[in-house]
Order: structure tokens, then C-alpha cells, then sequence
């Protein structure tokens, strides 16, 4: 019983903060081999650093990266960010675009489920999907599963093309509600220090707040 | 002889996001006590609303407005009917709001949490997320589940389409409750533990500072804590807000003991003599009372007249619960010591 009315901590509890989880849903194909493959790793590290210098992102985003070059491969499963280190990623083979995406999507349905489970509370999850060209494989049932929990508002997508090649019909097939970008060059590094301030003000947002994004900062990595 | 008298506290502050942004606060909490009832409630603006702040505090005043106009009928009311009427009176008020700023009515949009207590008798009621911490046998137990989407951004509003049928109410006779704290969801972060579904010790203690301290010591209390202790606390960055509704039993020997102040604010007199005289009255309550002539029996006891005997009556039992009955009318003509000591009732407090 504390009558100076001061409240001790330990008459207080605490709760998990409230998750953005978020899926890098990269493109390692053989034509990323070189220059763009080495930009997108300075990307994915200074995204990771990003988050983990936050006070409330380095415990609310959680990253998942799954990469689609020749095969997909899961490399991170929605970790914590406390446990991931920065993953060294090479170009290899085709581009199967859409069994990627599918596989990006089970890992978050998956991660909220075991958030709810868990009593955790959550954001909308964001699927950051990165090409350089275009999918060597159907993608008509990841299109329609995106496009669904983009319009139901259960899902936030940011697709960005690298390079000339990049098919930007595809991509915007993946992103109904919001158009493509087309990076600068290879401002990957720029691109993923926009998404990470991106995440830290979601994570941050009170709740019902609707976070805008950052659009004068997309000048600085993408165009239209 | 033990008195039971319902009384109020609030508080809300602004969370650190909203002050890094440059915003004010979006949550508001309003109460009042009246000799007819004491009332919470508590708004938390939507972060997506222009006029989050201002919509919080037309939630939060329009429900007082009801409680003042409407609780004695309340509880001749389905709690359906009662939660319509809650609705409709705020589409009513953020509607002239709106149009006067020229928005839309969602730009006003809050969540609300309320409660209130009188002639034994309690409603209770939730739209949107926060918690409402019900006191009942020595703990505190969510009274309802709230309303909340599947993301945490996501609640319904005063101003959702579906709110009349989302919002709850509940009502009934208050004897099992001790006390009800509102909180919004900033608060209960640190109030409210989600896996095992239960409240903070904090929220007991909180609800009992009002057994001790005058209700605007404890409201003093509640923001220094909101602001010093959980707003600072690692990821809690929203608003947070707090109202606590309390019953307060004591004896009367006991009030006796305490603080002027207190007294005062137990007994809802200013004056000296107003204090004085209530005492005088509850003290001859209790002893012995006669089957009839028990106003005279006072009147003899205390030195005041039968009109002043039975206003101070009239009162306590309304104010304190208490269970006598005395069904002589006041006699307006009985004029000896006409000048009303007993306080007018205050305004409703508003904090944000």
C-alpha cells in the first residue's frame, strides 16, 4: 500500500509491445549477380541497423526474408531483431517470383497467429517485394492472395523494380493500391533507410492513427 | 453508522509520440458528483480524426449531459435503449461540431468508457478499446471484452456506423462493486496484463487513495503518476488516461478524524458551519432512534430547526446511502435556517 500516492513499478505490468511484422521479399536471381547484389546487401544490413536503433522498432518489428533466385529460401523467419544478423546474399538462377510471394505471405499469416496466441498485440503487415526482372513461374494465386489482403486492408505492400528490366505490370499487379516505384540506380541502401523510418513510425503510431508515408523521402531512391 | 459515498478522480496526459509530433493530448476525462449520482468518463480521440482532441472531449461531455438529464430514468431503461440514446446524442453533438468546422463527423471520432453511481444503483458502458476495471469482492475484473479490430490501429468510434451496435451498457444495483476505473489503451498497457487477463496491483491502489485523499489530491496524484511513472515507460509512447469512480465507507466517527478538507468534500459542504451542523446530524443519527418524532429527536439533539433537520437529511441519504427514511415533505414555510449550506452542485471537472 503506497499512500504517498506514487506508483512503484512493481505494481505495474507489463506487455508485449505491439508487432509490425514485416517480409523482404527479395530478388536473387542471376541477373542481380555483381553490383546489385553487393547494394542489396548494404541495404537489407543498414535496414536491420536501422530498426535496432529505435526504441520501440527494435522490439516491435519483427523480419522475416524470404529470396527467390533460382529457388526460394527462407532466411528469416519474422525474428526478432535482437536475434537476426544481417544475411549474406548471392545471385543465382531464375526468378520463381510468385512461389516467393506465396511463401512471404505463410510466414506472416503464420507469425500473426502466433501473436494472437500469444496475447500480443499487432500492426498490418508489410511485404517489401524487390525484382529486377520477371517471375519464371505462375503468379497468378500469389497476385490474387496479395491483391485480396491488400484491398481487405490486412496487408501493406511496397514494390519496388531494380533496373530497366524490371516488369513494372507485374509488380503492380502485386500492389493494387499502391503504384510501383523504380529505384534510382542502385540506391538500395537509400531505399531500405526510407523503409526502416517507415516501420519506426508505424511502430510508433498511436493507435487509429493512419502513418503517411514519408513521400518526399521517395524521391531520394525511387521514381515512378 | 457507516456512510457510503461515491467519489471521483481523473487524469489524462499526453503521450510521447503526440508531444514529439507537436500534438496535444487526444484522450479526455471528464466527472462530476452531483447528491444525485457521481459520473466517469473517458474518451480517447481517433489518431486518424483532425479533431481527435476536440471529439474526445464532446464524447466525454455529452455523456456527462445524459447522466445529468437522463440516469434517474436509466433505470426503468433496457440497456439497449439507453445505449441508442448514448449514440444518437453524440451524432447530435459532433454533428453541429462538425459542420461548424466543416469536416466530416469521423474527423471528431473517440472511443468512450463511463460509469455511474447513485440511489443504489449503477450503469456502465464501453465503445471502442481501453478497459473499464470493475472492483467487486477485493478485485478488479474487466467488465466487458472490448470491441477491437484484428490490428492494434484498429476500434470502433462514437462516430462508426455500427457503433449502437457495438457499444456496451450494463446495469444494475451496485451493492457487490466497490469501484470502477476507466482507462484508455495508453494506460492499460501498463494496467492490464493481456496473456493472464488481469489488472495491475496499481489499479486496486489507485481506486483506494480516494479512501484517504480528497478527490482532487488523488486527481493531482493520477496525473503525476500517468506523467512521471507510465508515460516514461519503455515502448509506452500514446496518450494515457484515467478516471476512477470509488466507494468510500467509512464511520462516521472516523470522517470525524480526517481532514477538513476530506470532510468537506465527503459531506459536499464548503461552509464551517454547513460541516459542522452535518455532523451534528449524523452524530444524533446514532443513537437511538425513536419510531416517531425522529426529527424532532435530532432537532432536540443538534439545536437546529425541523426544515434545517430535514434538508440535512434529505441530503445525506442521498449523498452517504443511507438507509433511513424520514417521508415528512420539507416545509418551505419552515424558515429558521433557510440559507442553504448545502453546496450547490459543481460543475463537471474535465482533464485532457
Amino acid at each position: 500500500m503506497t499512500d504517498d500516492m506514487t506508483l512503484r513499478e512493481e505494481e505495474l505490468v507489463s506487455n508485449p509491445t505491439a508487432r509490425v511484422p514485416v517480409c523482404l521479399c527479395l530478388d536473387t536471381s542471376g541477373s542481380m549477380g555483381g553490383d546489385p547484389i553487393d547494394e542489396l546487401n548494404v541495404g537489407v544490413a543498414t535496414f536491420l541497423e536501422g530498426l535496432r536503433s529505435d526504441e520501440v522498432a527494435q522490439f516491435a518489428a519483427e523480419v522475416a526474408i524470404v529470396t527467390f533466385g533460382g529457388f526460394v529460401s527462407e532466411l528469416l523467419d519474422c525474428a526478432s531483431l535482437s536475434r537476426v544478423e544481417a544475411p549474406s546474399l548471392s545471385a543465382y538462377g531464375e526468378t520463381p517470383m510468385g512461389q516467393a510471394v506465396e511463401k512471404a505471405l505463410d510466414l506472416l499469416e503464420a507469425r500473426k497467429r502466433e501473436y494472437s496466441n500469444a496475447g500480443v498485440d499487432y500492426f498490418q503487415p508489410w511485404l517489401a517485394l524487390m525484382t529486377d526482372g520477371q517471375p519464371t513461374d505462375a503468379i497468378d494465386r500469389a497476385v490474387n492472395r496479395t491483391a485480396a489482403l491488400v484491398q481487405s486492408r490486412k496487408l501493406s505492400v511496397f514494390a519496388v523494380g531494380v533496373g530497366e528490366a524490371a516488369d513494372m505490370t507485374v509488380l503492380s499487379r502485386f500492389s493494387p493500391n499502391r503504384q510501383p516505384l523504380r529505384l534510382r540506380g542502385l540506391r538500395f541502401r537509400q531505399f531500405f533507410e526510407w523503409l526502416s523510418k517507415s516501420v519506426v513510425r508505424v511502430s510508433q503510431s498511436t493507435p487509429r492513427q493512419d502513418v503517411p508515408l514519408d513521400l518526399l523521402g521517395i524521391k531520394d531512391w525511387g521514381t515512378v | 453508522m457507516t456512510l457510503n459515498r461515491w467519489m471521483t478522480a481523473g487524469a489524462a496526459v499526453v503521450g510521447r509520440a503526440h508531444e514529439q509530433q507537436g500534438a496535444g493530448c487526444q484522450d479526455c476525462v471528464g466527472y462530476s458528483d452531483t447528491s444525485k449520482f457521481s459520473a466517469v468518463a473517458l474518451a480517447d480521440g481517433a489518431g486518424s480524426a483532425k479533431y481527435a482532441s476536440e471529439g474526445a472531449g464532446i464524447a466525454v461531455n455529452v455523456l456527462l449531459r445524459i447522466i445529468e438529464r437522463s440516469f434517474s430514468s436509466f433505470s426503468q431503461q433496457p440497456s439497449d435503449s439507453i445505449g441508442k440514446l448514448i449514440i444518437s446524442s453524440m451524432a447530435d453533438g459532433i454533428e453541429s461540431a462538425a459542420q461548424t468546422a466543416g469536416v466530416a463527423p469521423r474527423e471528431f471520432a473517440s472511443t468512450l468508457l463511463f460509469a455511474a453511481t447513485g440511489g443504489g444503483f449503477l450503469i456502465a458502458g464501453q465503445l471502442g478499446d481501453g478497459l473499464i476495471a470493475v472492483q467487486k469482492n477485493g478485485r478488479m475484473v474487466p467488465l466487458c471484452e472490448p470491441a477491437k479490430g484484428e490490428f492494434k490501429n484498429e476500434t470502433v468510434f462514437v462516430t462508426s456506423p455500427n457503433a449502437a451496435k457495438h457499444i456496451f451498457v450494463t446495469l444494475g444495483p451496485c451493492d457487490a462493486v466497490a469501484g470502477i476505473v476507466l482507462m484508455s489503451d495508453g494506460s492499460a498497457d501498463s494496467l492490464f496484463h493481456n496473456e493472464s487477463r488481469t489488472f495491475a496491483q496499481a489499479v486496486n491502489n489507485m481506486a483506494g487513495w480516494l479512501d484517504r485523499h480528497t478527490p482532487a489530491d488523488v486527481s493531482k496524484a493520477l496525473r503525476e503518476n500517468l506523467w512521471n511513472v507510465i508515460r516514461n515507460r519503455p515502448g509506452i509512447t500514446d496518450d494515457c488516461s484515467i478516471a476512477v469512480l470509488r466507494r468510500v465507507s467509512i464511520e462516521v466517527e472516523d470522517l470525524a478524524q480526517r481532514a477538513r478538507e476530506f470532510q468537506s468534500c465527503y459531506l459536499n459542504r464548503k461552509r464551517a458551519d454547513g460541516l459542522k451542523n452535518a455532523f451534528s446530524v449524523l452524530r444524533a443519527m446514532s443513537v437511538p432512534r425513536l419510531a416517531r418524532g425522529y426529527v424532532k429527536q435530532i432537532c432536540t439533539a443538534t439545536g437546529l430547526s425541523p426544515s434545517a433537520v430535514r434538508r440535512h437529511l434529505h441530503d445525506l441519504k442521498e449523498i452517504c446511502q443511507l438507509t433511513f427514511m424520514d417521508s415528512t415533505p420539507v416545509l418551505a414555510s419552515a424558515t429558521q435556517d433557510k440559507r442553504a449550506d448545502v453546496d450547490s452542485s459543481p460543475q463537471p471537472a474535465f482533464e485532457r
